[in-house]
């Protein structure tokens, strides 16, 4: 009696190690990033001459990976008036614009840039649905001298839009919150 | 005159057995049960046909020519508490042979007290049991917090939610988790991935805080967390408790209930289950939104046993999900930087009991079946095959939707199997020898779009040991040794998308040594040293990704400037910990003193290494990286009552640096010293065992804490500043928070069937933060907490 129900004990030990080879995974496939976000285009259009485009671009193809990003910087025109669009790519070309489009209540670019060196005006072009700015589309006018500085873009997400400061809502402040989904400086040149 | 008796009944068994009547024989090895030692000079009498004997040397005794029947033994010595045997001589067993374990009254009411003591793996480690009073006292809440009741633990936490114990300053794949006999296998790799346990059910709680590595192999090089439920019950009367449980900081209720019964011939099963609901907790100030939590978990045991043998079969499942601090979701360091400048969190909503993103899901399944067979005269073999299931699943705020898809979906299961012979005193030694294999594979569910941070691996570890003692009335000599093989297979992908399967392979052997010391009952002496070897851990090798909340880049052994070389050299963690422990009682008096000595080579830990620009801001990198490192503490119990007053003082210092560089190693827990003053009244009118008291806990800042970088400084870095930063070695981003002390009043009564009990934790409302409180960047720590418990026993 005892040996045989030792056997069983047994028999049910070996079934237990056999069903340790029966649940080998398959080789995984890479991920496709849906999300990341790896370049990010912002498009100058003169607003008296809408062929004149000049092109910033930020990309960074790794993520947080190794590689450094490659920053192609612009030169604008002083004392002109642009129209702004940024243009926000992912992985494999994936258009993210769209996206944040879509869910424009949740985010806001934010502009960091001098008023006496860089842009003398700045508003926002584009409005959610509680008539909060998107940042998507912008116009600025360029400051009457040549030089130029930093352009800083930052896209919150989940941003409490309405604690932006009134007078100037392209400034990120800490009270605003949210994530910072990029936040990248260019360096623009005004001649 | 009893002798010749004696001999009368001889020479009447003799002729018997000419007459081939009566030929049956019983046998006895008679052990002391504490310590397993062979017992010379025991009397075994069989009254009913007048025969005595007592038993030789090796405490074996003999009875022969004994006819077929039924009969009791009695089996007595001077300071033992007397046994009856009943012995069957049959045809069919004509032989009865028994193992007979004598305990003193003593030891009797010790085992009353909390449950059965079970013995440690190692003797010359103290096993540190939470009373039953502290464990009652402690329901409700996670098993983190619970341990805090043992000097030298700690708990690191993320929010009142989420905390992993930490035995002297080491946790997660450094502390070893014991649950009802099966070592955890969940993904204790994450500092926010709290052990996959239901407080509720275990009714023995208790922590070795040496290295118990060569009983249980890598991970216990820091020391053990040993859970056990409740042993089967032998009655057949259905008993029972529950619990109902509120707490007002977070609104949180528990419920739970657990019982058992014995049925049959040897049958016997119990079944437990606990519920948890709480919503925002708060600080004395402000809500911390999204922190609620919710949790489900059941288990049940089915055994049988035999007269020499037993089996149990045992299932459980836990699940439970958890909101993260919405505010403490960071995207970058500059986020990181605002969050620490804020006087509060931004994101602050009135309460709710709502779990919304960032939240973690954990399902875990244990099943087990085990069984014990006692081989007579050799000792007792036992065998465990324990499966388990952890599904972690981890949602964070995404684009597009996607906050319903998990940003990271592990599967882990673990298959266990082991066998250990624990053999009975030879002449002064007792031991244990066994062997234990583990099979695991991790499992990245591809529904997440974001590629993962810890990679597919199988790890496969076959482990040996032996530990063996040489026992003598006042003193123990101890000693161990382990070997471990283990193979790890990782499949992940480098960074052109070339699929790798790099595997790895690595023997290596732990020991042990110990001494105990017992001249006298008020006083135990034992000291210890443990050397554990470990290998990394596929996490800390290969994990690479942004860090969510802490604001940096995190990457492992194997990445050099970010990236991956699966071919880069590392060494093995080599542990070296030695321990000691000084029980004294003296009459009203326990006080027992802890020191220890903790040398790590090959340390694997995270240390800044670059700073890094990308498309989200710039970075600090974090590389795990290898040193030798020292650690050193001391803890101290003492308890003191004089009549129905009592003090009990827990003390606890921990000091650990890099010994190369001095550094300080970040999140060490700070000196604590928590008092608790109480008065006991057995009996008051109608109420039994009421009990008020008050706690003062003391945690002072941690002055051996890293360098402060400001988070700010990152932003608009040159590259002479990040040099600088660089070379100065490991860092934090905030000052260690300020020493608090906090205020604890409580009462607690039995009436009848139940007990009720009502306290109130940081009475004072007292604004803080906690240096191992991870979300210490963001908010404060937990306000006034009111706490009802009511439990009725059955």
């Amino acid at each position: 009696m005892k040996m045989k129900s030792f056997n069983k004990l047994t028999m049910f030990l070996l079934a237990g190690t056999l069903f340790l080879g029966a649940c080998k995974k398959d080789d995984p496939a890479p991920v496709n990033e849906q999300e990341v976000i790896t370049k990010v285009t912002v498009n100058f259009t003169n607003t008296a001459n809408s062929s004149e485009v000049v092109t910033f671009t930020y990309e960074d193809t790794d993520g947080v990976g190794g590689n450094a990003p490659v920053i192609n910087n612009g030169i604008l025109k002083r004392n002109t008036s642009y129209n702004v669009s940024v243009i926000v790519t992912g992985e494999d070309n994936e258009d993210i614009t769209a996206e944040i489009a879509e869910e424009k209540d949740e985010h806001q670019i934010y502009f960091g840039f001098s008023q006496s060196n860089l842009f003398s005006s700045f508003e926002y072009s584009d409005k959610d649905s509680k008539n909060q700015p998107v940042g998507l589309a912008s116009r600025v006018t360029t400051v009457n001298s040549s030089g130029g500085g930093d352009l800083q873009l930052i896209l919150a997400h989940e941003p409490n839009k309405s604690l932006n400061i009134a007078s100037t809502p392209w400034v990120y402040d800490s009270k605003i919150g949210g994530e910072q989904d990029f936040n990248i400086t260019f360096k623009a040149n005004i001649q | 005159m009893k002798n010749f008796v004696f001999v009368g009944f001889l020479l009447l068994i003799n002729i018997y057995n000419v007459l081939g009547q009566c030929t049956g024989s019983i046998h006895g090895h008679v052990y002391k049960k504490k310590g397993k030692v062979s017992l010379a000079n025991v009397v075994a009498q069989i009254p009913s046909i007048n025969l005595e004997t007592i038993s030789n040397e090796q405490g074996e005794f003999l009875f022969e020519g004994i006819c077929e029947g039924s009969y009791f033994l009695r089996v007595f010595k001077d300071d033992f508490d007397t046994l009856w045997i009943n012995a069957k001589i049959t045809n069919k067993t004509l032989h009865f042979h028994q193992d007979i374990f004598l305990e003193t009254p003593q030891e009797a009411l010790e085992g009353i007290e909390v449950l059965q003591k079970k013995d440690a793996p190692i003797s010359s480690q103290t096993q540190y049991y939470l009373s039953n009073a502290e464990l009652e006292a402690s329901r409700g809440k996670t098993l983190g917090e619970m341990l805090k009741n043992i000097a030298g633990v700690n708990s690191l936490n993320t929010g009142g939610g989420i905390s992993k114990p930490m035995i002297h300053g080491l946790h997660s794949q450094r502390v070893l988790i014991l649950n009802n006999g099966v070592r955890q296998e969940g993904q204790q790799w994450g500092e926010e991935h709290a052990p996959e346990i239901d407080p509720f059910a275990s009714e023995q709680v208790a922590v070795i805080k040496g290295a118990a590595g060569v009983r249980y192999g890598s991970d216990a090089m820091g020391g053990v967390v040993v859970l056990n439920p409740k042993p089967l019950t032998t009655s057949s009367k259905l008993s029972g408790k529950a619990y109902l449980i509120g707490h007002s900081n977070g609104r949180m209720g528990n419920l739970a209930f657990q019982m058992q019964k014995a049925f049959g011939k040897g049958w016997a099963w119990n079944f437990q289950t606990s519920t948890k609901k709480a919503g925002d907790f708060h600080t004395p100030t402000y809500i911390l939104s999204n922190t609620g939590m919710q949790e489900f978990n059941f288990s049940g045991t089915l055994g049988y046993t035999k007269e020499n043998w037993n089996i149990q079969g045992y299932f459980s499942r836990f699940d439970s999900e958890i909101g993260i601090l919405r505010a403490s979701h960071t995207g970058n360091i500059n986020d990181l930087a605002l969050s620490i400048s804020r006087p509060q969190p931004w994101y602050v909503a009135p309460f709710t009991y709502n779990i919304n993103n960032p939240r973690q899901r954990i399902v875990h399944y244990l099943g087990k079946i085990n069984s014990e067979i006692k081989l007579d005269h050799i000792g007792v073999l036992s065998f465990q095959y324990a499966f388990q299931d952890n599904s972690r699943r981890e949602y964070d705020i995404r684009r597009g939707g996607r906050s319903n898809m998990p940003a990271l979906s592990l599967v882990l299961q673990s298959h266990n199997l082991e066998a250990v012979l624990e053999h009975h005193a030879w002449r002064n030694f007792r031991g244990s020898f066994g062997i234990n294999t583990l099979y695991q594979t991790n499992y990245n569910v591809p529904e997440t779009g974001i590629v993962p941070l810890l990679p597919n691996f199988t790890n496969f570890t076959q482990g040996i040991f032996w530990v063996e003692r040489f026992i003598k009335p006042k003193y123990d000599l101890e000693w161990g040794v382990r070997y471990d093989y283990r193979h790890t297979q990782v499949r992940t992908f480098i960074q052109n998308r070339t699929y790798i399967k790099p595997n790895y392979q690595f023997n290596f052997i732990t020991g042990t040594i110990g001494y105990s010391y017992f001249p006298n009952d008020s006083f135990t002496f034992k000291t210890n040293i443990g050397a554990t070897f470990r290998p990394p851990h596929t996490a800390e090798l290969f994990s690479q990704g942004l860090h969510l909340g802490i604001g940096n880049i995190q990457e492992g052994l194997l990445f050099e400037n970010g990236f991956l070389n699966s071919q880069k050299d590392f060494s093995i963690e080599q542990s070296y910990k030695w321990v000691a422990s000084l029980t004294y009682k003296h009459k009203n008096w326990t006080l027992d003193v802890h020191p220890y000595y903790n040398i790590i080579n090959n340390f694997i830990y995270l240390t800044p290494t670059d700073i890094r620009l990308t498309i989200r801001g710039t970075f600090p990198v974090f590389n795990y990286v290898q040193d030798n490192i020292t650690m050193q503490g001391i803890d101290i119990t003492s308890i003191y009552k004089i009549g129905k007053w009592g003090w009990q003082s827990k003390f606890a210092y921990l000091k650990a640096h890099v010994q190369a560089s001095k550094d300080a190693l970040i999140n060490m827990p700070p000196l604590r010293w928590e008092n608790k003053f109480f008065f006991e009244q057995k009996k008051w009118k109608s109420l039994e065992n009421v009990e008020i008291f008050a706690t003062l806990l003391h945690i002072s800042k941690q002055s051996n804490a890293p360098r402060v970088i400001s988070p700010t400084v990152f932003e608009n870095i040159t590259s002479e500043e990040q040099t600088t930063i660089l070379a100065g070695g490991n860092f934090d981003f905030m000052e260690a928070p300020n020493g608090y002390t906090i205020l604890g009043v409580g009462l607690q009564a039995s009436y009848k069937n139940f007990t009720f009990s009502s306290r109130v934790e940081n009475a004072t409302n007292l604004v803080y933060r906690d240096y191992l409180n991870r979300w210490r960047y963001y908010a404060n720590d937990l306000g006034r907490n009111y706490i009802f418990q009511l439990n009725y026993k059955f």
